[in-house]
C-alpha cells in the first residue's frame, strides 16, 4: 500500500458499530452517545450533518443559496422525467462550435415550427426524457450472494453505468460496461451479507445522455435457517 | 373556526406524492423538494465555494432524489434522507477529483501502517478500531473531525473550512498540520519505546 491515504480511508471508514446516517437527526440512545464520544468517523458525520441543518449563514451564503434555489427552479421544476441536464457552462474551446450548432438549431427549429405543432413544454431546455430499462437480476430475496448484475439491452446505448448502495444511499460500488451484465468484485460480493438489503440501479447511456434507467432495485440474501 | 390552512409538512407532501396520480407525481415531488432547494443550495455553495458548481451539484442531488424517492420509507426525517443523498453525492465527487498525494503526507504512512500489539488488536477487534482509538487519544475533537473529513472522505480543505465555519486564519489546514505533527510524534514514540496506545 503506497499511498498512506488508502490506509487512512480504510481506517476511517464506518464500522458496523457506527451510526447510520438516518440516525443523525434523531435523539441518540446512551449506547450511541457512548460510541459517538470515541469515534472520529461518527463525530465527523455529525459535524457534516450539522453543517447541513444549521440555519447560521453569512450574507454571501444566503444570497448564494437563494441564487441556487432559483436556478434549481429554472432547471428542474415541471420538467417531466428529467434525468440529466447538460452543465450550463461549456469549455471555451467548444464555444464557436456550440454557437454554430445553436444557430443551426434555431434556424432548423424555426423551419420545423412552421411545419408541425410543438409536442411539449417549449420553455424547458436541455431535458432528456428517459425510457425504461428492465433490470433482470438480482431482485428480491436470494438464496446466495449475487455474483453479477444483469439487465436487458437498450437500443442505441453505448454504455451502462451501474451502482450499488446501502439503503441509506451510501455508495458501495459503481462501474460502467458496454455489456448487459457485469461481474461483481469479491469485496462487493462479501458485503452482500444475509439479511442486509442492498439497492442497485443501472442507467443506459449514449455519450453523456442518459437514455433509460432501471430505477432503484432491491435485493437481499436470505438469512439461513438453522437445521435446513 | 380557524381558517388558517394547515402548514405543509414533509410528511404531508410525501404522502401527497405517494398517492398522486401518475401525471401529478412530478409536480407533487417538486413541491416537496422545493422546500429544500435553498438549504441544499446553500450547503453545496459552502462545499464548492462557487455558485455554478453549487447549482450543478445541487441539481445532481435532486435528480438522484427524484429517481430514488420511492426508496424513502419514512425511517428517518425526510431532510435527513435528502441530506444523505447530498452528502454521498458530494463525497463521491470529491473522491473522483482527489488530488495527488502531497510529499508531507508520506509521514502519515508511518502511522497508518503501525503494527499494534496483537493483544491490543484482538481487544479492539480490528485494525480500523485500533487506529480510531489511536486518533482519539492523540488528537482533539476538531483535529479528528477535520482529519477524518479530509483523509477519510477526501473533502478539500477549503470546503472543510467553510462547512465547519473554522474562523482561524488558515482554516482546516492548520488543524491538519497540527494533526500530522501530533500523529508523527506519537508514532515515533510507539516505534522507539514499543508502547501502544
Amino acid at each position: 500500500m503506497n499511498d498512506p491515504r488508502d490506509a487512512w480511508r480504510e481506517a476511517l471508514a464506518a464500522t458496523p458499530d457506527c451510526l447510520a446516517l438516518e440516525r443523525l437527526g434523531e435523539p441518540l440512545t446512551a449506547a450511541e452517545r457512548e460510541h459517538l464520544d470515541t469515534c472520529a468517523r461518527c463525530q465527523s458525520e455529525l459535524a457534516l450533518f450539522q453543517s447541513f441543518t444549521s440555519d447560521e449563514a453569512t450574507p454571501e451564503e444566503t444570497r448564494a443559496g437563494a441564487w441556487v434555489a432559483a436556478e434549481l427552479h429554472r432547471r428542474l421544476d415541471g420538467a417531466a422525467n428529467v434525468t440529466a441536464f447538460e452543465p450550463r457552462r461549456r469549455a471555451p474551446r467548444f464555444a464557436w462550435a456550440a454557437a454554430a450548432a445553436a444557430v443551426f438549431v434555431i434556424v432548423a427549429g424555426l423551419w420545423m415550427e412552421k411545419r408541425e405543432p410543438s409536442l411539449g413544454d417549449a420553455g424547458v431546455t436541455n431535458v432528456y426524457r428517459t425510457g425504461r430499462l428492465d433490470a433482470v437480476a438480482p431482485l428480491g430475496d436470494l438464496a446466495a450472494a449475487p455474483r453479477e448484475l444483469r439487465w436487458n439491452a437498450v437500443a442505441g446505448a453505448t454504455a451502462y453505468t451501474v451502482e450499488i448502495t446501502e439503503v441509506d444511499r451510501t455508495l458501495l460500488w459503481h462501474s460502467e460496461t458496454s455489456a448487459t451484465r457485469i461481474v461483481l468484485p469479491p469485496n462487493v460480493v462479501a458485503q452482500c451479507a444475509p439479511g442486509k438489503t442492498l439497492l442497485w440501479d443501472v442507467a443506459a447511456r449514449r455519450g453523456s445522455d442518459e437514455l433509460a434507467s432501471s430505477g432503484v432495485q432491491r435485493f437481499r440474501v436470505a438469512v439461513p435457517v438453522p437445521g435446513r | 373556526m380557524d381558517q388558517t390552512p394547515s402548514p405543509e409538512t414533509d410528511e404531508k407532501l410525501f404522502a401527497a406524492w405517494r398517492h398522486a396520480k401518475p401525471e401529478q407525481r412530478r409536480a407533487a415531488a417538486d413541491r416537496l423538494f422545493a422546500r429544500y432547494y435553498e438549504r441544499v443550495g446553500g450547503w453545496c455553495f459552502r462545499l464548492t465555494g462557487e455558485r455554478e458548481s453549487a447549482a450543478d451539484l445541487a441539481q445532481d442531488v435532486f435528480l438522484k432524489a427524484h429517481r430514488h424517492l420511492d426508496s424513502f420509507q419514512g425511517n428517518s426525517q425526510f431532510g435527513t434522507w435528502l441530506y444523505s443523498i447530498a452528502r454521498n453525492e458530494a463525497i463521491n465527487r470529491s473522491k473522483r477529483a482527489a488530488l495527488p498525494m502531497d510529499d508531507s503526507e508520506e509521514a502519515l504512512l508511518d502511522v497508518a501502517t503501525l503494527e499494534p500489539d496483537p493483544e491490543q488488536l484482538a481487544a479492539r477487534n480490528s485494525r480500523a478500531r485500533w487506529l480510531q482509538t489511536f486518533l482519539a487519544q492523540t488528537l482533539d475533537e476538531k483535529e479528528r473531525t477535520v482529519f477524518t473529513l479530509h483523509y477519510g472522505d477526501e473533502l478539500p480543505l477549503d470546503a472543510i473550512t467553510r462547512l465547519l465555519r473554522l474562523e482561524n486564519s488558515s482554516g482546516a489546514k492548520a488543524y491538519i498540520v497540527s494533526a500530522k505533527r501530533k500523529l508523527a510524534r506519537a508514532a515515533q514514540r510507539i516505534l522507539a519505546r514499543g508502547d501502544r496506545p
